[in-house]
């Protein structure tokens, strides 16, 4: 009876910790889904919102301008945060705000990228605290799954004139 | 023991065996005796019932002996290959994630660390015990050695020593401020081999997501296994610590 229970018990760890393992490869390795809140990612993304995130672009570093990345939060570790990729290491910037009437320019140093919300008025972005670095990225927003009405890719940045080509 | 239905199939007793083989001893749900011995039964009872005796020659021959070992060893195979990969997708995924999130080894490269790691210089590089376990929250303590992503070369880790922690006023080496105080979320990490070591003098602090493990033992070379205790050299406390 207890010899039972015992392998009852010691069967359901195994299979946990077994599952536990492939799940963390999944998400560490391939991707996954992930619920975005807050309004800085308005209107491509939309408070609570759920996208599917994919991690290989990461690991073979082929994240370009342009893309959605979810970003640990330089200040903050253990939070994400959900930006827009406007320049890659070596890239000029513009760096001050839209409003701002002076304009400043920088250029994003090596293994750094310089991430800004879709919506300019309400992000906290690199403008705020600076470039950030290259590993800090956790993985690219691939497309929606949720709203249904908007499923599908992406679409391109609203703030094309953020893109300085040079 | 075994179960089978015999079918009346008035003149073909390899008809049964046939079926016998294939439905039970593919399965091996029963060994090579008990195989034979059913092959025998099957065959006489065949031939009992059609011709009122057993014959000697209903034996099975050699030939349908070897076919069915042939059909068990290939049942054999097919379950060790099945076997081998359910280990698989059990053993990879397990030691990936062990490797991720309890501990791994790496080799120490470089001098920057010189005397703590790699004292003998170019010829001797220490292997070194990285825990990734006890830095799952990002408690790090000031003295500890840590490897992390290098901010300027995400392909690259490096390993260094944390000085500060954030909050901390700290005097810098050639920084471009004398003194910096460690932003929120940030820590200062400093080689132990002043100017040879590319660390927070010339990047800056950084910022703890970066962080990938904290180094706890030297294993090998041998002679100089041990653990790495946290120090922080006397000449590099913070001057201010956070209020705590």
């Amino acid at each position: 009876m207890l010899r039972n229970v015992l392998g009852k018990a010691f069967r359901f760890l195994g299979y946990t910790v077994q599952y536990g393992c492939i799940a963390h490869c999944a998400f560490e390795y391939l991707g996954g889904i992930v619920v975005c809140s807050g309004p800085s990612m308005e209107p491509t993304i939309q408070n609570s919102d759920i996208v599917f995130s994919e991690t290989l672009s990461r690991h073979f570093y082929c994240i370009r301008k342009g893309d959605i990345v979810i970003v640990k939060s330089p200040n903050d570790p253990k939070s994400n945060i959900c930006k827009r990729v406007i320049g890659l290491e070596g890239d000029k910037v513009c760096t001050s705000n839209p409003s701002d009437f002076l304009k400043s320019h920088s250029y994003v140093p090596k293994g750094h990228v310089w991430l800004e919300g879709d919506n300019l008025r309400n992000s906290t972005d690199s403008r705020c605290y600076g470039p950030v670095p290259y590993g800090l990225i956790r993985g690219r927003i691939c497309f929606k799954i949720w709203p249904l009405n908007d499923f599908g890719f992406l679409r391109a940045s609203p703030n094309g004139h953020r893109f300085l080509d040079d | 023991m075994l179960n089978f239905k015999t079918k009346k199939t008035a003149d073909k007793p390899s008809y049964v065996l046939e079926s016998f083989t294939a439905n039970a001893f593919n399965q091996k749900r029963v060994s090579a005796q008990e195989l034979q011995w059913a092959i025998f039964h099957i065959i006489s009872f065949e031939c009992m019932e059609t011709s009122g005796h057993i014959p000697i020659k209903c034996f099975p021959s050699d030939a349908t002996i070897d076919s069915i070992i042939m059909a068990q060893a290939h049942g054999l195979g097919k379950k060790y290959l099945k076997a081998f990969f359910k280990g698989f997708f059990v053993a990879v995924p397990v030691t990936v994630t062990f490797l991720d999130r309890v501990a791994c080894v790496a080799r120490v490269e470089g001098a920057s660390m010189q005397p703590s790691l790699n004292p003998g210089g170019r010829q001797a590089s220490d292997v070194v015990l990285l825990n990734h376990w006890s830095i799952r929250n990002y408690d790090v303590q000031r003295g500890d050695i840590v490897s992390l992503v290098s901010p300027r070369n995400p392909e690259q880790k490096i390993i260094k020593r944390v000085i500060a922690l954030e909050g901390d006023i700290i005097k810098t080496i050639g920084y471009k401020k004398k003194y910096v105080k460690v932003p929120h979320g940030h820590i200062w990490v400093e080689g132990d081999h002043h100017g040879h070591s590319f660390d927070s003098n010339a990047f800056g602090p950084v910022s703890l997501g970066l962080l990938h493990a904290r180094a706890t033992h030297i294993l090998w070379p041998p002679q100089r296994w041990q653990k790495l205790q946290p120090m922080l050299p006397p000449e590099r406390k913070p001057l201010q610590r956070k209020e705590e």
